[in-house]
């Protein structure tokens, strides 16, 4: 087992722990911080397993879902600070 | 027409360094270097100066889009050591669990739009204060550990990297 | 001298990890939203940011290394106006801290 697999797989269980908070959050926002943490977790694992797999192309994965994370959270906040109205 | 010609010409030059910046992207996402793909990728960024220039912005900002390579090479190791710092600073709030909150009113000596932006991004990005509302050249901070009733609320920027946009708008001033 | 860039670079992926477990504990740590947001989220881009640049440093010098770099900076870019919308947004419906001036 290299360094990068350990690496990964502790990465994978904080993930988990980022979920818990959009699990049991009292308010919408604190919900949406988990969504945000959840999301930087996942860039961080497609780009270690680009590096275990010496693919390049789960980089562009990566980079994917942080753009859908980010259109995500913005038009979530929008959506609340309007009160339903985008 | 020739006016027209040149007025596109005198965007594109003004503009160079963003092209450039652009055009190395579209090399790294190809992932290869050869002379056709750079020239695709001088073609595709020209196009995408001359598109964002005409249609997609409201009033003439090429003065102040004009951030020079320097000046965010220096901004951007600058910035990297703060948040550095300023995340050392924060862990023994996290392992104490006490944390005094607090909304700071405070202002910038800078003008310009953009630059005022991106100053309120790198306070978000350090660990520690949270720009809640931007009025003018008014920042509405959210701030641990805040200065306290006689201290100045100046305390809450980053003070260093203010004067690097400083030196940088003055240079701007005296050009345009 | 390659095992030597090698042995720092997982030095700092560590220290990197460390500052995200820092993060995802303090989520679970502070009992009010504005101190969860104001300590944890920040400090685990922290811990991103350390863990893209020793994983740079591990690669060495490719095209691998810079797709990586545009991540970071796209990355660096959105995070803070993510951030930002999410506490604005928080702030005008209303949720207020007792000490405000």
């Amino acid at each position: 087992m290299s360094f990068d697999e350990v690496v990964l797989i502790i990465v994978a269980g904080l993930s988990v722990f980022g979920l818990g908070r959009v699990l049991i959050g009292p308010t919408v926002w604190d919900r949406m911080i988990g969504f945000t943490l959840f999301s930087s977790k996942v860039i961080v694992m497609a780009v270690l397993i680009g590096m275990i797999i010496d693919r390049s192309f789960m980089v562009d994965v990566g980079l994917i879902y942080g753009v859908l994370g980010f259109i995500g959270t913005i038009m979530i906040s929008r959506f609340i600070e309007r009160r339903g109205d985008i | 027409m020739k006016t027209y010609i040149k007025n596109m010409w005198k965007d594109l030059v003004d503009n160079k360094e963003v092209i450039i910046v652009l055009s190395i992207v579209w090399v790294v996402l190809f992932e290869q270097f050869s002379i056709p793909t750079f020239l695709v990728g001088l073609l595709m960024a020209v196009l995408v100066v001359l598109f964002t220039d005409r249609f997609l912005l409201k009033g003439n900002y090429e003065h102040s889009y004009m951030i020079g390579l320097g000046t965010l090479t220096k901004y951007g190791l600058r910035l990297l050591l703060e948040i550095l710092v300023a995340g050392i600073d924060v862990i023994p709030n996290i392992i104490t669990g006490k944390a005094d909150v607090q909304i700071i009113s405070c202002e910038t000596k800078l003008t310009d739009e953009l630059l005022i932006d991106i100053l309120a991004n790198s306070i978000t990005l350090t660990p520690g204060t949270v720009t809640v509302e931007k009025k003018g050249s008014k920042l509405r901070v959210l701030a641990l550990n805040a200065p306290g009733e006689d201290e100045d609320p100046r305390a809450v920027i980053p003070l260093k990297l203010e004067g690097i946009l400083l030196r940088y708008e003055e240079k701007i001033e005296g050009k345009a | 001298m390659a095992q030597i860039v090698e042995w720092i670079a997982n030095i700092i992926i560590v220290i990197g990890l460390i500052f995200m477990t820092l993060g995802v504990f303090g989520v679970y740590r502070f009992k009010d939203f504005f101190s969860r947001i104001l300590v944890s989220a920040k400090v685990d881009t922290v811990g991103f940011i350390t863990i893209m640049l020793g994983l740079m440093m591990k690669h060495g010098f490719d095209f691998f290394t810079g797709k990586l770099l545009l991540v970071l900076a796209l990355y660096v870019i959105t995070n803070p106006i993510a951030t930002h919308a999410i506490t604005r947004s928080a702030h005008i419906s209303g949720y207020r801290i007792k000490k405000e001036r």
